[in-house]
């Protein structure tokens, strides 16, 4: 039973994270994506595993003065600040329509504290259409509960039980790779009762206008995004899928089908296709679309099969 | 209002495609480059003061973003659509544009066009920022009505008339003043100055005149103010750096001026999204002194 590489699209897509099973193992990132339902219809989303929407904070956030991007080599900084309609807003008006795409919504969620979070998902626990909460542990751009604040491993853990303890539904932990070890707040998520990580979030760095001597962002720093972490992600996804159990998600600058199973490879059971987006709306469908073929194309029968298999060959057992 | 509504695109109106480059070469004696894309038919034609997402097709290793740019001519030809862009090699995108000779990747229409008024119109061009107004200009042309052009540069070589792009006469009664900073072309002075000829203070003593400008946002503010003292109203195109165009990255925020009203489907209180508020909005429901 060894794949040919001439078989073609019958490779086994399904993706499970813990409770949730994905169609496929590709997922649209929080905040290049709208809330999920921009683009359904020109987009097929069906052909997505799911879609991760903008981050949710209690209050309606405006958001930071501009600029708010500069594209830098291979890669872009933004500075948005997780600007968004508000809990309200979002339950009335976007999650009727969110209930409706035919893939898993998952919905992010930012807090200042841990009782922001939990108010979130304990309103959001009495309203249909969501698949799972990814909690924004990592946002470079706010100044309260950003990354820094959550770059905490026990106020990690006590705050992932907290929410656990409230909710049925898949529980996401988005992380930094603004850390000095991102597999010890990976192993807090965990602990917490965590059903996946995600990582990474973007990079802290910033861009400066020599002529002005000013930097290039309203404020003075942002997230770097885009193909030139990719290097950096996969360290850091191959990392920390060796140091907790539950699935890792993985992303930072995906722009192609070999990068998603490269993503696998170093051990993330998902991926996210986040900057990407930006270029193309349809950018993870095509993704999508391709992987199967390039999976039976390289010799695996599924999906699963090819999670953490970098270093064994196609297939077959681990090499020792 | 009305006719702002009217003249909205219809939600998700854009698609994205390859085209191919026709023509993308800079103006002879001109600091800005022109170039004309072939598109298939299904391609929805823009209105005056929308913009496409532009890129390079294949992208260069390195190059992420497309580029906003408004559309400055338009035209249907044997089952194709013909959209003219003109533009200055500023940075890496624009660099790449201008080495791209055989394909562009093209996503539009997107944004507010201009609302067309029923009453005078007055076009204000500052530098590239004539584009849009080329294709106004053509519209008006196309329906038979006069228009005032006010086309203003720092100097000959970025001032760009419409004939430079290969656009088509004006209807009998336009009036087209060209104005430069340093006189080597046209009135010295800016391009505000020409409001003071006769035929342009004319239109003014009738009812609904209106602006329309695109440039450096300087100049939008100013047609604001000019407005203002006529009582005349204003769609001004915004210029703002965008990853996107549609809407999701949220990165060309402008900021409202205080007390503007704020539609009920605004999707934020504090800022206008050029690509989906805009970028044709009425001048005073900015906050220029905090625009970027």
């Amino acid at each position: 039973m060894s794949p040919t590489p001439t078989q073609t699209a019958s490779a086994d897509l399904t993706t499970r994270l813990g409770p949730l099973t994905l169609a496929n193992p590709i997922v649209a990132a929080s905040g290049t994506f709208g809330y999920g339902d921009e683009f359904a219809d020109r987009i097929d989303l069906s052909h997505l595993g799911g879609v991760v929407t903008k981050t949710v904070t209690l209050l309606p956030r405006a958001g930071n003065p501009p600029h708010r991007i500069v594209e830098t080599p291979a890669g872009m900084l933004n500075s948005i600040g997780l600007e968004n309609v508000g809990l309200a807003a979002f339950r009335t008006k976007k999650l009727p329509r969110l209930a409706q795409l035919p893939c898993a919504v998952i919905a992010s969620l930012g807090g200042e504290t841990p009782e922001d979070l939990t108010r979130l998902v304990e309103a959001l626990e009495e309203e249909s259409g969501l698949q799972g909460y990814e909690i924004n542990f990592s946002c470079p751009n706010v100044k309260a509960g950003g990354a820094r604040y959550w770059a905490n491993a026990k106020l990690l853990e006590s705050t992932c039980a907290s929410l656990k303890s409230r909710t049925r539904r898949s529980l996401w932990a988005k992380l930094s790779p603004n850390v000095t070890d991102p597999a010890e707040m990976a192993r807090a998520a965990e602990a917490g009762g965590a059903d996946a990580v995600t990582l990474v979030n973007t990079f802290v760095g910033t861009a400066v206008d020599l002529a002005t001597r000013s930097f290039k962002l309203g404020r003075p720093t942002g997230g770097l995004s885009g193909p030139a972490i990719k290097p950096v992600a996969l360290a850091q996804v191959y990392e920390v899928s060796g140091a907790v159990q539950i699935p890792v998600v993985g992303m930072g600058g995906i722009a192609s089908v070999d990068d998603v199973l490269e993503f696998l490879l170093v051990g993330a059971s998902a991926v996210q296709v986040g900057t990407a987006h930006f270029l193309t709306p349809s950018a993870g469908v095509r993704l999508a679309e391709r992987i199967a073929q390039r999976l039976s194309e390289l010799g695996f029968a599924s999906v699963h099969a090819m999670v953490g298999a970098i270093g064994r060959p196609a297939g077959g057992p681990i090499a020792e | 209002m009305s006719a702002e509504s009217t003249l909205a695109p219809p939600k998700s109106s854009w698609i994205e495609v390859e085209g191919g480059v026709v023509r993308n070469q800079l103006l002879p004696g001109k600091r800005h480059h022109y170039a004309v894309i072939e598109l298939p038919a299904s391609f929805s034609a823009p209105l005056a003061g929308q913009f496409a997402m532009l890129g390079p097709s294949p992208s260069p290793s390195g190059l992420l973003l497309k580029r906003p740019m408004s559309v400055a001519r338009a035209w249907r030809e044997a089952d194709h659509l013909y959209l003219g862009f003109l533009y200055t090699v500023v940075g890496s995108g624009t660099q790449a544009l201008a080495r791209a000779r055989e394909r562009w990747t093209v996503l539009g229409p997107l944004g507010r066009g201009f609302p067309l008024s029923q009453g005078p119109r007055i076009l204000v061009a500052g530098g590239r920022g004539v584009a849009p107004l080329v294709l106004l200009a053509e519209e008006c042309a196309r329906r038979g009505e006069a228009v005032a052009f006010l086309n203003g540069a720092r100097n000959a070589a970025e001032l760009i008339a419409p004939e430079d792009l290969g656009a088509g006469a004006f209807a009998e009664g336009s009036v087209l003043l060209e104005t430069t900073e340093d006189g080597s072309r046209g009135r010295q002075g800016r391009v505000l100055d020409a409001l003071d000829d006769p035929r342009v203070r004319a239109l003014f003593a009738k009812p609904g005149a209106m602006f329309y400008s695109c440039g450096p946002h300087g100049l939008l503010e100013a047609v604001g103010h000019a407005a203002r003292e006529r009582k005349a109203s204003t769609s001004v195109a915004l210029e703002a750096h965008m990853a996107c165009g549609t809407g999701i990255c949220r990165s060309c925020v402008i900021p409202r001026a205080p007390g503007a009203p704020v539609p009920a489907e605004a999707s934020n209180a504090s800022f206008l999204l050029a690509c989906l508020d805009g970028p044709c909005v009425p001048a005073d429901t900015v906050d220029w002194k905090n625009a970027p």
